[in-house]
């Protein structure tokens, strides 16, 4: 019984960092129709930042904003040297390519001047565990779910509410209306992947008293973030956190049952099918349009 | 001014000598043509004529390879589409072209983006939409693409003229609609017209566009190969026969 | 001039290729330098197989070291714990990659793009997973170590002897690759990755050749893995990452994809390159994915294709010909021949009754019933959105219908796919001219005859006599055909850089290369000029004294007076009128409906 407990606590934890990953996939493609594929890296350009900064002696409550404005700049970047030019329509690979390409060379950087060993940022809620239900979890860990059930929120808000969420998701139904009704559609594609990195950062930041942090970290990451999103449909954030923590519960009970590599195993297995079964995703809807 | 025309009214929209090409493929050889302030003006012509083309390099969703577009006296040959709706220059894109995952109202809210800043306005564009079109106030928070065709079109039209445009170019209106639809439209636009604003009119369906419009080019094979006012070309033998179905 | 432009320039290279894989035994001094040769031969295989994939079907496969690491353990296995020989060891590693192979294609049935290359990336950590976790049979983290040397039956194979053994592979891979990408085959994977709907209304299935370069690709990585199994003796699941298969992808990106001698290149350079990157001491990462964002950045089509871009446009600026299109059409006696039909049934040839297409709620066609008479010329008219281009798209196949019938030829085919449909004689042109741009004018006709060749692969790669007869006969027809629509000038022209009216010829040519009984034209004068609209009516009509049906959908009222012998309106979806031209025209439901609202002059309305 407590090992269940456990198991679904620390799932919640973990698939709540897949679900925050999965909402910087869902913000870029809801904008372009393409995503950086190396988001995973963003997310450890985040901790890798804040802990290098800690280490330089910035105090984190500088250092934290900073690493996270340093990211949605190389969001920025990634954008207009990756993306743009490679985005010819819904079946072009190249932004895929070049976005991972950059991804390797971050990570390569990472290596060399932050050093292949993993690390951790210190957090004052990592001291003593509290106990539910005889399991125990850290406060700091209760952070990450509460994160991602928060961020939905306000990003539900946003795309709802604001007029730059209507036209960041206008710009990829139909981005010559959009362009007609006076929005500049490349400068929403900018703002999308600035805000992506930085959501991404963030999450990256949150994992980094929990997880060990490294040039490494990024490329499972992003890739379940990404399958978490692509599952769930691509066009819905509600499901998409949903998703990402059923997926972490499940990956926490095959690895406690099992190992890691069965959790692999199993958890892209399960990935895989779904989205063989459900293409437009498990809670995406069919395009409306008539036409 | 210019001093040769100094006598007739600046054109609120003056096109000279248009070319747009996709690739190696030319669409529009060479168009002129304007339109004065508070003017309706209708373009005619056959399915692939370059009509389309030629609104579209117009309203910035093309640059032309060639010629030049002035509206309001200033050269904005190239600008995009984003930056000319603030000068004044709205589209109604071919085939409707709304938000279909996002609501009705956010349709029009999006219309009226040029004044992000200014929520007030936007909520009077609204208003505006939803008086032109009470239907549309009806269905307010269904998705766009649950609509018909028609309400599409008012719902285009309405969010087209949310950021109060002077020239007003609209694509190919009765593409897909039903008469009756069409019945009630084309007195709309009349109507907005009277009103003062201009409108340029691409349209297949040459009788309704001839009946409601005051001038009027006809378009063939990337050229203008005929224009007058649309009393006339309504009488020209050539386009009776080409366009009107009759002889 | 009679071969063409691709086989051209390949067989002396070919020669060449060969001649250096013998000679290097003797070239190199060392068996660690002979043994960096054949690691070189084991990836360019792999990247032989990936070309298929990504330079003909133009599908991003991001899990190649999944499948080759399924052939280095099928191989390691089979040979440590069953003492299996080479060639069943081989055979094992075949089947396996194939089946996964299948498996893997399954998806592309549903998504392509990035979601197929999340898929691939997925299956590669899975396998490489299942390595690290299934130790009893894999050996875990360890690996399997002693893979026995091969025995061919004459004692264990020495350095040399496996040497000439991966040579030989590599280079009959290379020529299978090469006379599959040249062929009817390969023609129609690439037809596939550039237009789905056109490939399939010129009965090709997509889904087939999407299989077919899934599973070629797969075993090709296989073999490869199967004799890196046996070159390396020992197999762990170090070598088979995510990075090693993003390397197999940038081999052939980096080499040219979808020419014959990339993959070569690109394996020649990424075997060799981490020798170079040394010097970069621990830069070496970044200096690698720097390398692979310049390939995307700067040379997109990879050095074998930049190459054959450059050569291209050095030959068009020396031989400057002024080219231009015949009249047409042009009949002649192989014309007649090709395309003249004999009637294989009586009575109408397509016949629909009560045929209703929904989406959704609405009905875009309904109970629609028409008569379609051989070798007549049948219009379907109305206003925009009134349903044509949807009853055409049930007749052709690509829309089921809801309800009612669809005989085509006396045989119910209401239901069956296009590609079922154009391979039964009813074939059809696009309102939006659906080309495969980046295929020749030639190339274009040639694809059409795919579902009437009767070569079979294997004849097809081993370029039998058969396959070379039918590749001529095709070629003939081909040049027949570019004559009758007066495109001969253009034969070895890039599709896309025709011009408008041109495109419409040629697709017209290819839809005729199926030697259809009924053709099907969506709009076929939009956008013309009025010179070539009375074209293309001579065009109808020659089709008709040939024996061919034409159904044609047009707002062009002048032509559909002028050569149709029927007329159907439609309005609404539903049929308003259906009769000979000049009965319908002066049908006041039609006036209504199509010709305008307001019988009085426009003018007075306002």
């Amino acid at each position: 019984m407590t090992a269940i407990v456990q198991y679904t606590l620390s799932g919640l934890v973990i698939g709540g960092l897949y679900a925050i990953v999965a909402l910087g996939f869902y913000i870029m493609w809801s904008a372009v129709r393409a995503v950086n594929f190396a988001h995973g890296d963003t997310l450890m350009l985040g901790s890798v930042l804040s802990i290098a900064l800690m280490w330089a002696g910035v105090p984190l409550i500088v250092g934290i904003p900073l690493a996270i404005a340093a990211s949605a700049v190389f969001g920025l970047l990634i954008e207009r040297i990756a993306v743009r030019p490679l985005n010819h329509g819904p079946s072009s690979v190249g932004w895929m390519l070049s976005t991972i390409a950059i991804g390797l060379m971050l990570e390569a950087f990472v290596t060399v001047t932050f050093g292949a060993d993993p690390r951790s940022l210190p957090s004052p809620l990592m001291g003593t565990p509290i106990s539910i239900a005889g399991a125990g979890i850290f406060p700091h860990e209760l952070l990450v779910p509460a994160s991602a059930v928060a961020l939905l929120a306000l990003l539900d808000g946003f795309y709802r509410s604001t007029m730059l969420g209507r036209a960041m998701r206008a710009i990829s139904q139909k981005p010559v209306a959009a362009g007609l009704m006076g929005i500049d559609v490349r400068r929403m594609a900018l703002i999308s992947f600035a805000a992506a990195s930085a959501l991404g950062a963030f999450a990256g930041i949150l994992a980094a008293p929990i997880i060990q942090v490294s040039a490494t970290m990024g490329l499972l990451l992003g890739l379940k973030g990404f399958l978490v999103a692509i599952i769930a449909g691509m066009s819905n954030a509600r499901g998409i956190v949903i998703t990402g923590f059923a997926y972490g519960v499940l990956e926490r009970f095959i690895e406690g049952f099992g190992n890691t590599a069965l959790r692999e195993v199993l958890g892209f297995g399960v990935m895989i099918l779904l989205l063989l079964m459900f293409p437009n995703g498990l809670f995406g809807q069919r395009e409306v349009n008539k036409v | 001014m210019n001093m040769t025309t100094a006598s007739s009214p600046p054109a609120l929209l003056k096109v000279t000598d248009l070319g747009v090409a996709y690739g190696q493929v030319r669409a529009v050889q060479s168009v002129s043509l304007e339109v004065g302030a508070g003017e309706f003006v209708a373009m005619i012509g056959s399915n692939g004529a370059g009509k389309s083309s030629t609104m579209k390099a117009i309203a910035g969703v093309l640059a032309p390879v060639s010629g030049r577009v002035e509206f309001n006296g200033a050269d904005v040959t190239g600008q995009p589409s984003h930056r000319l709706v603030r000068q004044g220059l709205a589209m109604v894109p071919e085939g409707r072209q709304v938000f279909a995952e996002q609501t009705v109202e956010d349709n029009l809210r999006l219309g009226a983006f040029v004044f992000s800043r200014t929520p007030k306005m936007i909520d009077e564009a609204v208003d505006r939409g939803f008086t032109l079109f009470p239907r549309l106030a009806e269905r307010r928070a269904q998705a766009a693409g649950s609509l018909s065709g028609g309400e599409q079109q008012m719902l285009a039209m309405a969010r087209g003229l949310a950021s109060r445009p002077r020239l007003l170019v609209i694509d190919e209106l009765s593409l897909g609609l039903a008469p009756r639809v069409l019945d009630m439209l084309f007195p709309v636009l009349q109507q907005l017209n009277r009103d003062g604003l201009a409108i340029l009119l691409v349209e297949q369906l040459a009788t309704q566009a001839l009946a409601v419009s005051h001038r009027a080019y006809v378009m063939e094979t990337g050229r203008v190969t005929l224009q007058g006012s649309a009393r006339d070309l309504a009488q020209d033998p050539a386009v009776r026969q080409a366009y009107l179905g009759r002889h | 001039m009679k071969t063409t432009r691709f086989t051209g320039g390949v067989v002396l290279p070919a020669i060449a290729f060969a001649a250096v894989l013998a000679l290097i035994p003797a070239l190199v001094s060392n068996s660690f330098q002979l043994r960096a040769v054949m690691l070189f031969l084991v990836y360019a295989l792999v990247a032989l197989g990936l070309n298929l994939l990504v330079g003909l079907v133009s599908l991003v496969s991001l899990g190649q070291a999944g499948l080759y690491a399924l052939g280095a353990y099928t191989v390691a296995i089979l040979a440590t714990k069953t003492g299996a020989g080479f060639l069943p060891a081989m055979l094992g590693a075949i089947a396996v990659t194939a089946a996964a192979g299948v498996a893997l294609s399954y998806p592309t049935v549903r998504v392509r793009g990035v979601y197929l290359a999340v898929v691939t990336i997925a299956f590669g950590l899975i396998v490489q997973n299942v390595a690290i976790d299934w130790r009893a049979l894999t050996g875990g983290t360890l690996g399997i170590s002693n893979v026995p040397r091969i025995d061919l039956g004459t004692g264990p194979l020495g350095t040399t002897g496996l040497y000439a053994l991966i040579a030989v592979t590599a280079f009959l891979g290379f020529v299978l690759h090469h006379n599959l990408m040249h062929s009817r085959i390969g023609r129609a994977m690439r037809a596939v990755a550039q237009s789905e709907t056109a490939s399939r209304a010129l009965g090709i299935d997509p889904t087939r050749q999407r299989v077919l370069a899934f599973v070629l690709s797969s075993v090709f990585a296989g073999i490869a893995g199967g004799l890196y199994a046996y070159l390396n003796r020992y197999v762990n699941p170090d070598t088979f990452s995510f990075s090693d298969s993003i390397r197999f992808l940038l081999m052939v990106i980096l080499g040219g994809a979808g020419t014959t001698f990339g993959p070569l290149i690109g394996a020649g350079i990424l075997t060799w390159i981490p020798n170079l990157l040394q010097a970069f001491g621990k830069w070496q990462l970044f200096v690698y994915g720097a390398l692979l964002a310049g390939v995307i950045f700067f040379l997109p089509k990879g050095i074998a294709g930049s190459a054959r871009d450059l050569w291209l446009r050095w030959r068009r600026g020396r031989v400057q010909t002024v080219r231009q299109a015949d009249a047409w059409p042009k009949p002649s006696e192989g014309i007649d021949a090709l395309l003249g039909v004999r009637p294989s049934v009586r009575g109408p040839v397509l016949q629909t009754r009560d045929l209703t297409i929904r989406f959704g709620g609405l009905s875009a066609v309904s109970r629609v019933s028409v008569d379609i008479e051989r070798a007549t010329v049948h219009a379907i008219i109305g206003p925009n959105g009134a349903g044509k281009t949807t009853l055409l798209n049930a007749l052709s196949g690509f829309y089921a219908p809801t309800e009612g019938r669809v005989t085509l030829l006396q045989d119910e085919v209401g239901g069956r796919s296009s590609v079922q449909i154009a391979r039964g004689g009813l074939t059809r042109t696009f309102q939006n001219t659906e080309l495969f741009p980046e295929m020749t004018v030639e190339e274009n006709v040639r694809v059409a005859f795919h579902a009437r060749s009767r070569c079979g692969f294997v004849s097809t790669v081993l370029r039998l006599p058969a396959f070379r007869a039918e590749e001529r006969l095709q070629r003939e027809r081909a040049a027949l055909l570019l004559d009758y629509v007066g495109l001969a000038a253009y034969r070895d022209e890039t599709a896309a850089n025709l011009a408008f009216g041109h495109q419409r010829r040629l697709e017209i040519a290819r839809a005729l290369a199926l030697s259809p009984e009924i053709l099907l034209l969506d709009e076929p004068a939009a956008g013309l000029t009025h010179a070539e609209i009375d074209e293309l009516i001579a065009l109808i009509r020659d089709l008709k004294r040939l024996g061919v049906t034409v159904v044609l959908v047009e707002h062009h009222v002048d032509m559909i007076m002028s050569v149709s012998d029927h007329v159907t309106v439609l309005d609404y979806g539903e049929v308003i009128a259906s009769g000979a031209p000049g009965t319908v025209r002066e049908d006041p439901k039609v006036i209504e409906a199509y010709f305008g609202a307001s019988a009085s002059p426009a003018g007075d309305a306002a």
